[in-house]
């Protein structure tokens, strides 16, 4: 089955297209065919396309609008240029998965997408206003595109944390006000969380519920989740993508009492706080200059810009803070995971935040730590090492062609 | 040197009498001459008295501001029915130690109070609307009553986290807003934390520098605090008291765009999500109960009562939470000390922290646990244990007679063993 696998920004749409069945999912074996992205849509949008094993195509087009993207990606992808095996017609897409964001209470599991899925999401719309409203687009686009007799599965950004008890994903708030307003943490990034946990059970060949891991995502935006027995147990964002470690652009967990202070002290209006939260601070806010881990890391090492270590230290030590609090929240965990762009390209970064964490038996191999990078996976601590550290590239495109699979076949 | 204690809260004001000086420094062996409260100041006032070694008095009077309580106060302490040993006349309070919340920046240590440090304290107001205030009172009325010639001190909730560094105080946000504004995390309870720091070493018999502990000050307010090599490394509270843990009505972390989400949805206003968060959240906002933690371990016990339950374990993950991330982030510690009214008094509430730590190392010893009871001091985990655990009663106010007593006398060659590395000539 050919899965084409759709994720909607606000103005980005990235897609791979990746072949997967019965046979092939045993084995393990499944592959990806294309992959690309559409940059800056509603105005001169930047494509990158690229079929497996063939050099990057790029260009820039004036495209509208999402259905315009889809449009554009679905053209390519049937054309003789594209070179992608095993497709040269529409007939050759057999079902679409769209990673959504927010699944709020009610979306645990992929799920088929129908007219009531659609209602449901657009529920979830109130939750996550900035992400759905994106992912419905595409879920619309698809169905005009290749019509309503090719099946579309949602995939949650939510999902897999589902699993969390009440102690993990209830605030220290009034409890009407999760009853009522179902204000509670939600966490996101599960579906790469999820792909972290199956990866590491395939490493080392053990049940899903002997994963005790914490998986660290740390790319644009960043999270880290404590699995515990296969599911996640708790896991660092929470009502939206803010809260918890510090991000490229993003405050993560500050003092509540800050915006108040804020509204008074700059005059701003909780909304304007929240974009300042959202979009100035982070790593960019600290240092002033990016929210770009590696030109960071290059004005820290060719000018000694203060401000730039400062931001990279502020980040690796709220990483360091997770780490520790999740060993000790669920009481075990025989790894830490690391994945997204730093995650998976910088052991700079890495070495960092293992640095001091002896002391809960982490204890790093500097040369396999250095090794691990653009795209390779591996064991980065010291044999028997007590808590194992590991870097496996991020892939949930993979998890979400095998959730469509996997459903269609069922049904 | 008799110190009186004050701690001025906004309608209540706590005091001791403590004598200090030198030699019973040395011995550790300060004196509480008296103690008590005033509360509900500003209307039909509740007084509790009580001089060491006599049955406490209780009367109720209407006192109509601070002044008016600690003239209460005063009142009582030279009259010969208090029988307060060497306590015959107000000339026999040789010096005023205040407890002020907020020293902001500017204040690293405790400091005699003059003109320029009222004003500093004023300065700080915008960053403790709620209590600085209330501890300016408590000055003011204390030179109206004593007089200019009785030395004044104050000791700063604040300044034992002066030490913590940039990557423990800076948020995440725009670098302006701290030097704008002085938004920064703070941090609270510090004197607190400094006394266990130091009643730890004492018990231990290690230097000052040897101190690798996590302090956890579970009281009305909670708070855990880092201590590295014997100072302040990370502490929970941040720019006000709401961060960090679960507490009787504070909520601790939340993710910040709820703020905005509320003002929606209920309708508030910023002020009024503040409120909601400060005082109908915590232990009373997920029980729907109350705040008090021993009345949802009775409802526990006797009713299963689901969100009791629930809003105990929350409260222990939470702090589970902060054991874990500051070893990680101090880079290990010998052990975890429990004070404050729950942890001094609730074995419970410290069987359920403390559950699940092994990994880290501790391992609880039950029995020792339920023997350690208020007021009491003791190890409460197993000997194999590589991470220790220990209950220490707090005592804020030996270390604000202290300070206030050194601060008077300037004396410098012990100033290290309590200062723990701070500049000397300050």
């Amino acid at each position: 089955m050919n899965v084409l696998v759709l994720n909607c920004d606000a103005s980005r749409v990235r897609f791979q297209i990746l072949e997967t069945d019965q046979d092939l999912i045993e084995q393990d074996t499944d592959r990806r065919l294309a992959r690309g992205v559409i940059e800056r849509i509603g105005g001169q949008a930047l494509i990158s396309f690229q079929a497996e094993g063939h050099a990057k195509a790029r260009r820039a087009e004036s495209i509208r609008d999402h259905r315009g993207a889809v449009d554009s990606i679905l053209r390519w992808i049937i054309s003789r240029e594209s070179n992608i095996e095993g497709i040269t017609s529409l007939g050759d897409i057999h079902a679409v998965g769209h990673r959504i964001v927010h699944g709020g209470e009610h979306f645990r599991r992929p799920v088929r997408i129908t007219d009531d899925v659609i209602e449901k999401i657009e529920d979830c719309i109130e939750l996550a206003p900035f992400h759905n409203p994106a992912n419905l687009k595409g879920i619309r686009a698809a169905t005009e595109l290749l019509g309503d007799g090719v099946p579309q599965v949602a995939v949650f950004n939510t999902g897999f944390h589902s699993t969390m008890p009440q102690a993990s994903y209830l605030y220290a708030i009034p409890y009407q006000l999760y009853r009522r307003h179902k204000i509670r943490r939600y966490g996101f990034h599960g579906t790469a969380h999820r792909y972290l946990a199956y990866r590491y059970r395939k490493m080392h060949g053990v049940e899903r519920e002997k994963v005790n891991i914490i998986t660290l995502y740390l790319g644009e935006g960043c999270s880290a989740c404590g699995i515990k027995e296969g599911n996640s147990f708790v896991t660092s964002m929470g009502f939206t993508p803010l809260e918890g470690l510090v991000m490229g652009s993003r405050s993560g967990t500050i003092d509540p009492s800050l915006i108040e202070y804020l509204t008074v002290k700059e005059g701003m209006t909780t909304s304007e706080i929240d974009t300042l939260l959202h979009k100035q601070s982070g790593l960019l806010g600290i240092s002033g200059l990016t929210d770009d881990m590696r030109e960071l890391l290059e004005e820290e090492e060719e000018n000694q810009d203060r401000r730039a270590t400062l931001a990279i230290d502020i980040f690796c030590r709220q990483v360091k803070h997770y780490i520790g609090a999740y060993l000790a929240e669920m009481g075990e965990a025989d790894a830490v995971v690391f994945s997204g762009g730093i995650g998976e390209n910088s052991p700079i970064i890495r070495e960092r935040i293992c640095d001091g964490l002896e002391c809960i038996g982490l204890e790093l191999d500097s040369e396999l730590n250095e090794a691990a990078h653009d795209g390779q996976a591996g064991q980065i601590t010291k044999d028997g090492a007590r808590l194992a550290g590991y870097v496996v590239p991020r892939n949930e495109e993979f998890l979400i062609a095998r959730d469509t699979f996997k459903l269609l076949s069922v049904s | 040197m008799n110190v009186l204690v004050l701690n001025c809260g906004s309608s209540s004001v706590k005091f001791q009498i403590v004598d200090t000086n030198l030699e019973l420094i040395n011995e550790d062996a300060d004196r509480c001459l008296a103690s008590g409260i005033v509360e509900r100041v500003g209307g039909q006032a509740l007084i509790t008295f009580q001089a060491q070694g006599q049955p406490k008095e209780r009367r109720a009077e209407p006192l109509r501001d601070h002044r008016a309580a600690i003239d209460s106060v005063l009142r009582w302490i030279v009259s010969k029915s208090a029988n307060i040993e060497s306590i015959a006349s107000l000339a026999d309070i040789h010096a005023v130690g205040h407890r002020v919340v907020h020293g902001g920046e500017k204040f690293k240590q405790s400091v005699q109070i003059d003109d320029a440090v009222v004003e500093g304290i004023e300065d700080c107001i915008d960053l403790a609307p709620l209590h600085n205030p209330a501890n300016l009172k408590g000055i003011r009325a204390t030179t109206e009553l004593l007089g200019e010639g009785v030395p004044q001190v104050a000791v700063f909730d604040t300044s034992f986290h002066s030490t913590m560094p940039q990557t423990s105080y800076l948020y995440a946000i725009p670098y302006q807003l701290y030097r704008r504004h002085k938004i920064r995390r703070y941090g609270f309870h510090g004197t607190s934390h400094r006394y266990l720091a130091y009643r730890y070493r004492k018990l231990q018999n290690i230097e000052p520098d040897a101190v690798n502990i996590i302090t956890l000050h579970l009281g009305n307010g909670c708070s855990a605090c880092a201590i590295k090599n014997g100072q302040s490394f990370n502490t929970s509270m941040g720019f006000t008291p709401l961060e960090g843990l679960v507490m009787g009505t504070r909520a601790g972390n939340i993710d910040p765009s709820l703020i905005e989400y509320l003002t929606i949805k209920e309708g508030m206003s910023v002020s009024e999500v503040d409120t909601l968060l400060n005082k109908q959240s915590g232990l009373l906002g997920v029980s729907g109960l109350t705040s008090d933690m021993r009345e949802l371990l009775e409802e526990e016990e006797e009713n299963q009562d689901r969100r009791a339950i629930l809003a105990i374990e929350i409260f222990s993950r939470r702090i589970k939470h902060y054991i874990g991330a500051y070893i990680a982030e101090m880079g290990g510690a010998d052990a975890v000390v429990f004070s404050g009214g729950m942890g001094e008094r609730s074995p419970q509430v410290r069987e359920r922290i403390c559950r699940g730590l092994s990994v880290l190392g501790l391992d609880l010893d039950p029995e020792k646990n339920d023997k350690v009871g208020a007021g009491d001091h003791g190890q409460i985990t197993t000997e194999e244990s590589t991470l220790h655990a220990y209950v220490i009663p707090t005592n804020e106010e030996l270390l604000i007679a202290r300070d206030t007593f050194r601060a008077l006398s300037n004396i410098k060659q012990r100033w290290s063993d309590y200062y723990n590395a701070i500049p000397s000539d300050q």
